[in-house]
């Protein structure tokens, strides 16, 4: 142990004398990109420690054991959710691709006017969190009060009504179409890029429109459908507020909203091995998807066929089918913004929901507006203004260390960092609000202000919104010509000089870009709030969703338009400075 | 001011193997000197020219700028670019595009190893840029300037901080045939006035020989030779080198018991052939514009090397003329001055200080 003990006092300083020498003034780049992976490392390795573990306790550490996982897989209730899960993930893709993949050949081949309306349209789907939507898909479709399910009744010969927006099924209707315009974000280069002479090849060769979709196009796209596919399908599984605010209420659990009342049980002390185990669980099936998901990116390769050659990308002419294809592209607007949106702002001006009508009118009030608990919603907006600040200066600093590290520095083991930075983006945000439970609640000594602060809810979102800064900067490192920064170099500017001085103005718009993007994801986020909040550090979605778990679903509704009007700013801001690309497209 | 370069190796990482980029290169460039790395791409001019700068790391080797050491493989030493006060014009030219003309040449003289107090930035700044006839535009965005006009913000940009050093890769190879004259013209004059020493990288052998005191020729990561442009060009040190510089006509012959090469159209006799062993095969390298024709009626007018052809082809081209020769089953290429011409049966002559001898593989 003694010799142990000095070797690694020796080694370190020197190890760390010699890394600074070797990399002169890159060190607090490095060190400020060690510091946020590091916490990425650490969560992760929490989660498999409390997994393996039988009992847990602040600072002791149990013994090795797969009982935690015994206990979960025999859980009838644990099984039904996996069902659940696997049907409302399925679904989810099948909508998404649904409406994505029509989308997509609509802009990307045919003459449709105003194809890049269609663009902004998709944009402003991305901008309204999805529990918004949940919530007007409440007031639409409840069993019991929903209007659209009364109205339903009202006209057509049946006693009861007829959706459930608790089901499964429904709920993962609602989720695929909120992420419709990630699967056409997907597809859509696909469709640009093929070469129409191979369309027109079976054209000439006397096959008709089906037969040539069929048997041509399909299966040239077959790989970024599949791509697309799992992509949606890694989202839909983990998904949180959809499942959260439509199954909770009926108990139907999907594997997120499962976990979620395991740490929070009305009737006993939370069982944290099972929580670990079902975090575990998910993080091995999600690394899966991703490795599925490489392998298909990969074989997509071999259908390249449209490198360098120039052609004339030739559109088909919609004639009268314009307006079925407007149409289409409407309804998608109409079920994921436009009548969810309303039927929010319909709900917040009445003391109970009621089908349109005089009466209905007549009853109009702002009560729900007035009655707002303030001092709530302040501490709530105050928590959550802290958040949107604070997660995207953040996660922009570590970004821009490690991209620079990945993609200028040439160190050896850079493309660790690249990786470590990446887990978060696979690995869904949920496990990673968990490990931060797991080290709040059994690592960090009580006195220590962390647990049940905004900074625990601070630092897992600065790490699970990496990845988006990472992927930005790497894109704009590589943008700029590598000369540019050895001309700084050559003149006798140090590595934090040339990044000052020559680098980030060049990507001052990137960087405005990335800030932006990144708060909207803050103030969007109520997964791994919700997992990580108490009354102490409340967040305004976390703050909604606790008025609409008491049951006062109006009064929900008015908080939530509230708050969309209180960062009204921060989406206006993303889409005057910052609508360049959607940032996922690489 | 010089510069040393010692055994530097250097292998990059190509698809899990290394591709070697530098093997066992060594130079001396001396104080003052404008020498000129000449090579195909994929020679290892830029790498070495890169490690130089400090901007690469090689294996193993060693880097000296006069008696400081500033690259040790073996003492495991890496001077970093920013510590080693250069000057460097890059081929894309590397002007920062957020500033303007005066802020590029400025950036060394206020933050780089060109440090000097603010109050009298400004004057050099300007002096630089007068110097390349850029006074004017020093308040222009830099990306508004024409090709020509970057590159000579980038020489002023490096000369500014009135470094001993000055680094050039290809740094004309983006212009178009005629500026690039023009701007090699004021290179010359610029640099060689200032004193500085150079080492400059290219492809081009018209531009190199232009430039160069001393020429070093590079091929697959090796220094093949070094020398004047003259010394390359009358005897150079193996085929790639001849081929690289200028074109040469190719014979295939063997020593003869005589000390004359003996080939398929006759013998022929060589100043340089004495030392080979006999009976060794060997190739003959002939430079075009080394070959004399005569009328064939002249016949033997004394010497040896004297054959007799058949023209072929006759092209005008402006400053001489080309011809291809059938010499029995060779073709040659030569040149003659435009007032020579010739049509069907020719005298060649081969002036023996012309013909360069060299071992033959095969």
């Amino acid at each position: 142990m003694a010799i142990a003990a000095s070797f690694q006092a020796r080694t370190l300083p020197r190890a760390l004398i010699g890394l600074y020498r070797r990399n002169g003034g890159q060190w607090p780049l490095i060190g400020i990109s060690l510091l946020a992976l590091s916490v990425i490392v650490v969560l992760l390795i929490v989660i498999v420690a409390v997994a393996f573990q039988d009992e847990i306790a602040y600072g002791k550490l149990g013994s090795l054991t797969l009982e935690n996982f015994r206990t979960l897989y025999g859980d009838p209730l644990f099984r039904s959710a996996m069902a659940n899960t696997a049907v409302f993930a399925c679904v989810t893709v099948l909508t998404a691709l649904a409406f994505g993949m029509p989308i997509a050949w609509i802009v990307e081949r045919t003459d449709l006017p105003g194809r890049s309306l269609v663009f902004s349209l998709l944009a402003a789907t991305l901008l309204v969190p999805g529990f918004y939507v949940a919530m007007g898909w409440q007031f639409l479709l409840h069993p019991r009060i929903g209007i659209l399910n009364k109205w339903l009744v009202d006209v057509l010969p049946i006693e009861t009504a007829p959706i459930n927006v608790g089901a499964v099924p429904v709920m993962g209707i609602i989720q695929g179409i909120g992420l419709v315009p990630l699967a056409f974000i997907m597809m859509a280069p696909a469709f640009r890029n093929m070469d129409p002479a191979l369309e027109e090849g079976a054209q000439v060769h006397g096959m008709g429109v089906i037969a040539r979709i069929r048997k041509i196009s399909l299966p040239l796209l077959t790989p970024s459908i599949a791509a697309a596919s799992i992509y949606v399908f890694a989202i839909g599984f983990a998904a949180f507020d959809i499942p959260a605010f439509l199954g909770l209420g009926n108990k139907t659990f999907t594997l997120s909203t499962f976990m979620y009342v395991k740490t929070q049980p009305l009737d006993a002390l939370p069982d944290y091995g099972v929580v670990g185990s079902i975090a575990f669980s998910m993080m091995l099936f999600a690394l899966a998807l991703t490795w599925w998901y490489l392998r298909v990116i990969r074989q997509g390769h071999k259908y390249q066929v449209i490198s360098g050659r120039n052609y004339r990308p030739t559109r088909l002419q919609l004639g009268r089918w314009k307006l079925a294809a407007w149409g289409y592209v409407a309804l998608l607007v109409t079920l994921s913004l436009l009548l969810p949106l309303l039927t929010l702002l319909w709900a917040s001006v009445l003391p109970f929901l009621m089908v349109p009508s005089a009466a209905a009118f007549g009853a109009m009030t702002t009560d729900n507006y007035t009655n707002i608990p303030w001092k709530g919603f302040w501490g709530a907006i105050k928590n959550s203004a802290i958040l949107i600040v604070a997660t995207p200066t953040l996660a922009s600093l570590a970004g821009i260390a490690t991209s620079w590290i990945v993609t200028r520095s040439r160190m050896r083991g850079a493309w660790a960092f690249d990786l470590v930075s990446f887990l978060p983006h696979v690995i869904p945000n949920l496990i990673f609000a968990v490990g931060a439970l797991l080290i709040g609640l059994f690592v960090i000594p009580a006195f220590v202000p962390f647990y049940g602060t905004v900074l625990i809810v601070l630092m897992v979102y600065v790490v699970t919104t990496l990845p988006f800064a990472t992927r930005m900067y790497n894109s704009a490192f590589t943008q700029v010509h590598r000369e540019l920064d050895e001309a700084g170099y050559v003149s006798g500017l140090g590595a934090l000089l040339v990044l000052w001085k020559i680098l980030r103005p060049l990507m001052a718009p990137t960087m405005l870009y990335a800030w932006l993007w990144i708060a909207l994801l803050a103030y969007r986020e109520l997964t791994m709030a919700a997992l990580l909040v108490s009354r102490t550090n409340l967040t305004m979605p976390v703050y909604i969703w606790s008025v609409w778990d008491t049951g006062n679903l109006n009064q929900a509704a008015a908080v939530g338009l509230l708050t969309f009007m209180v960062f009204s700013p921060l989406v206006l801001a993303y889409f005057i400075f910052g609508r360049r690309i959607l940032p996922w497209s690489d | 001011m010089g510069i040393t370069v010692q055994g530097l190796y250097k292998t990059y990482q190509s698809g899990g193997e290394g591709v070697p980029a530098l093997l066992d290169v060594s130079l001396e460039v001396e104080d003052g000197e404008f020498f000129v790395l000449l090579g195909p791409s994929g020679s290892g001019k830029t790498t070495l020219l890169r490690s130089v700068a400090g901007l690469e790391r090689p294996e193993g080797g060693s880097i000296y700028f006069d008696s400081t050491c500033v690259f040790s493989g073996d003492q495991n030493l890496h001077v970093r670019s920013e510590n080693r006060q250069l000057g460097m014009v890059f081929q894309s030219y590397a002007i920062w595009p957020h500033l303007s003309v005066y802020q590029n040449v400025a950036l060394p003289l206020t933050h780089g190893n060109g440090k000097i107090p603010r109050r009298l930035v400004s004057d050099r700044v300007n002096e630089a840029l007068a110097l390349v006839g850029l006074q004017d535009l020093g308040s222009r965005s830099a990306t508004q300037l024409s090709g020509g006009q970057q590159q000579r913000v980038a020489l002023a940009r490096a000369m500014a901080t009135k470094t001993e050093r000055l680094l050039m890769d290809e740094p004309l190879s983006n212009l178009d045939a005629r500026l690039r004259e023009e701007v090699r013209a004021e290179v010359r004059t610029l640099i060689k006035g200032a004193g500085v020493t150079v080492l400059y990288v290219t492809h081009d052998q018209e531009e190199a020989m232009d430039l160069a005191d001393r020429i070093a020729v590079m091929h697959q990561g090796r220094v093949l030779q070094v020398g004047s442009a003259e010394e390359l060009y009358q005897s150079p040190a193996d085929e790639n080198v001849a081929n690289f510089l200028g074109s040469m006509n190719w014979l295939g012959g063997s020593i003869g018991e005589d000390g004359a090469i003996h080939t398929s159209f006759g013998t022929v006799l060589a100043s340089g052939a004495s030392g080979l062993a006999p009976n060794a095969r060997v190739r003959l390298g002939v430079r075009p514009e080394g070959i004399e024709l005569g009328d064939d009626a002249g016949g033997n007018s004394g010497g040896g090397n004297l054959f007799s052809g058949e023209v072929l082809s006759s092209t005008f081209l402006g400053d001489h003329r080309a011809y291809e020769i059938k010499l029995a089953d060779q073709v040659l290429n030569v040149r003659t001055p435009v007032t020579q011409l010739h049509e069907r049966s020719v005298s060649i002559h081969i002036p023996e200080e012309r013909v360069n001898i060299f071992p033959s593989d095969g």
